[in-house]
């Protein structure tokens, strides 16, 4: 080992640079870890709940993020040291049978969520242009599949990640619009169900907002992300650094755009039902500069959940069917995994050709994805604690206990989020 | 608007406001609120987006889909009120009272977009000064209705 002192001149110049790449390798995965944890679920609801309930509901969003990332790092880990993706070990682990409900359901909540997604993609093609979104569907999913066929998985990666930062406009508009803030820190600390809803509708929004924080799919991305990236034990640290800094300064994004909402559409008797309405917060603060960047942050961010979601439908049935998979390989050497990824692409597409309202199809999404958490993250945890793929690398006590603690949040928002959803029309 | 406008909209104002006192408790009332609620929340973002345009802080493309889908919005709303059905002569009254706020509501979004696309400011200015006074009236319906 080179150290500071020892080596010559050469060698410390060596190791000056690649110490400044470590870093650099870092910063750019934080970024792209904030930049990329916002996507249509998080964006729509929580314009939805801040401006119905305020900030009364961000104890749930800070929840969804420690537990996120939790399963992120754990997930990341059972990659790094197995050097296996978790459907593969899932299937493996708990025999073709038990992870058939797994894949199902996860497979389905993925689809959804690929759905409202290009959706997404849409809807802010029609933002900035005016042309209806159906007619930007096809265009959406060309271009989706077009990046997912051609483009490297790193640079994918990236570039979405970091162009969805421009979304940062939310939390600067926040600061212009000059708010109460000690009436915004109130509704975040004392927690109540605001005059005029009824208490299902606020713990239905409470189990959406959580649903849209631990969508199973950016936990089947970052555990296939990491195969494809070739991750090792050694790259643990990076992959610890991402989650635990990039996760919760995206979800200090998401609290950022439930506060605008409730700082400007509250007040004014706006229920937030379309992307056009999550927008006008922004516009109202910063014009039609700060309405440029967050209609670019909200294309970033949809259109890089799109291609999430896209590989993972090709992640998860290729991994449970034992098929050859994932990018770094050419795609004649993986042709299942992207022809699965072509279909569900067009099937997708296809439900938003029959003129389904996406933000309608994003809050289901979002609440059929607290209902199959269970079964995303139960099995991550029975292999995170198997010694035979992990060896030294198993689950510590306390963050056993802490996973734990979560599953039964997990649970019980599963078993209350179709109920809820009956008692409050919806929401409604 | 005339003064004649002025008076008729009074006349309905307080007319549904003695239909709530007695149509509060029907089965109607709950679903009427919530559209009412809606179409408050479509005609209160119609107003915001062409005041912002009004003060150059928001582009064409962004207030024509903002009105589209306040159109739409408001439209749902209507239907949802319309296909209800009354069993009492007192929830027939309310519900119709409610179906023509909310058609003065739409024609009051159609002229907002037509306002728009014409690009004249005073037209605009006068229709968000309508839509302003129509969320509110909505909004006064949905709470008595659905409180």
């Amino acid at each position: 080992m080179s150290g500071k002192g020892s080596g010559s001149l050469a060698d410390q110049a060596t190791g000056k640079s690649s110490a400044n790449l470590s870093i650099l390798g870092v910063a750019l995965g934080i970024l792209t870890a904030i930049g990329g944890f916002v996507d249509i679920g998080d964006l729509v609801t929580n314009a939805v709940v801040g401006s119905r309930f305020g900030l009364s509901l961000v104890w749930v969003t800070v929840l969804g993020v420690v537990g996120i990332c939790i399963f992120a790092q754990i997930s990341g880990r059972v990659a790094a040291v197995s050097g296996r993706a978790t459907f593969e070990i899932i299937r493996e682990r708990l025999g073709p049978r038990a992870s058939l409900l797994n894949l199902l359901a996860s497979f389905f909540i993925n689809l959804m969520t690929l759905t409202a997604e290009v959706g997404g993609v849409a809807l802010a093609l029609q933002l900035a242009s005016s042309v209806h979104y159906l007619a930007w569907v096809p265009v959406a999913g060309f271009a989706v599949w077009l990046v997912v066929w051609r483009v490297k998985f790193k640079i994918l990666e990236n570039v979405t990640g970091l162009l969805g930062l421009t979304l940062i406009v939310f939390a600067v508009c926040l600061f212009l619009l000059n708010p109460d803030w000690n009436h915004l820190f109130n509704q975040a600390t004392r927690p109540a169900v605001p005059e005029g809803e009824a208490p299902a509708t606020y713990w239905y929004y409470a189990v959406a907002l959580f649903g849209a924080a631990m969508t199973p799919y950016e936990v089947f991305f970052f555990s296939s992300g990491a195969v494809e990236e070739k991750w090792t034990v050694k790259d643990l640290s990076q992959s610890r650094l991402n989650v635990l800094v990039g996760f919760p300064l995206g979800g200090f994004l998401s609290v950022a755009i439930a506060a605008c909402a409730a700082v400007v559409l509250l007040p004014a008797g706006i229920g937030v039902t379309s992307l056009s309405q999550v927008v006008l917060p922004v516009a109202e603060a910063g014009g039609k500069l700060a309405l440029a960047f967050v209609i670019v942050g909200v294309l970033a961010a949809t259109f890089g959940a799109a291609l999430e979601t896209t590989l993972s439908s090709g992640y998860t049935l290729s991994q449970f069917f034992g098929w050859s998979w994932g990018k770094f390989r050419r795609p004649v050497r993986a042709a299942r995994f992207h022809l699965v990824m072509i279909l569900c692409l067009l099937v997708g597409m296809g439900v938003l050709a029959t003129g389904v309202d996406p933000i309608k199809v994003t809050e289901y999404s979002v609440v059929f994805s607290a209902v199959a958490l269970p079964l995303t993250y139960i099995p991550i945890l029975i292999v995170a604690n198997d010694p035979d793929y992990m060896g030294r690398h198993v689950n510590g006590r306390l963050l056993n206990f802490t996973a734990l603690v979560f599953m039964v949040i997990i649970l019980l928002a599963a078993l209350a989020a179709i109920p809820l959803m009956l008692l409050s029309g919806a929401g409604a | 608007m005339n003064r004649l406008g002025r008076s008729l909209k009074r006349f309905a104002m307080l007319a549904a406001l003695l239909l709530l006192a007695t149509g509060c408790s029907s089965g109607l009332a709950d679903p009427l609120g919530q559209s009412a609620k809606e179409a408050s929340a479509a005609v209160g973002s119609a107003a915001m987006v062409l005041r912002l345009e009004t003060e150059d802080k928001a582009t064409d493309a962004l207030s024509e889909t903002t009105l589209g889908d306040m159109v739409d919005q408001s439209t749902a709303a209507y239907q949802s009120a319309a296909e209800l059905t009354p069993k009492t002569a007192d929830d027939l009254a309310l519900q119709q009272n409610i179906l023509q706020t909310l058609d003065r509501a739409l024609r009051s979004l159609h002229s907002a977009q037509l306002a728009q696309a014409s690009g004249d400011a005073s037209a605009v200015q006068a229709v968000v000064v309508r839509l302003q006074a129509q969320a509110a009236e909505l909004a006064e319906l949905g709470k008595e209705l659905k409180p």
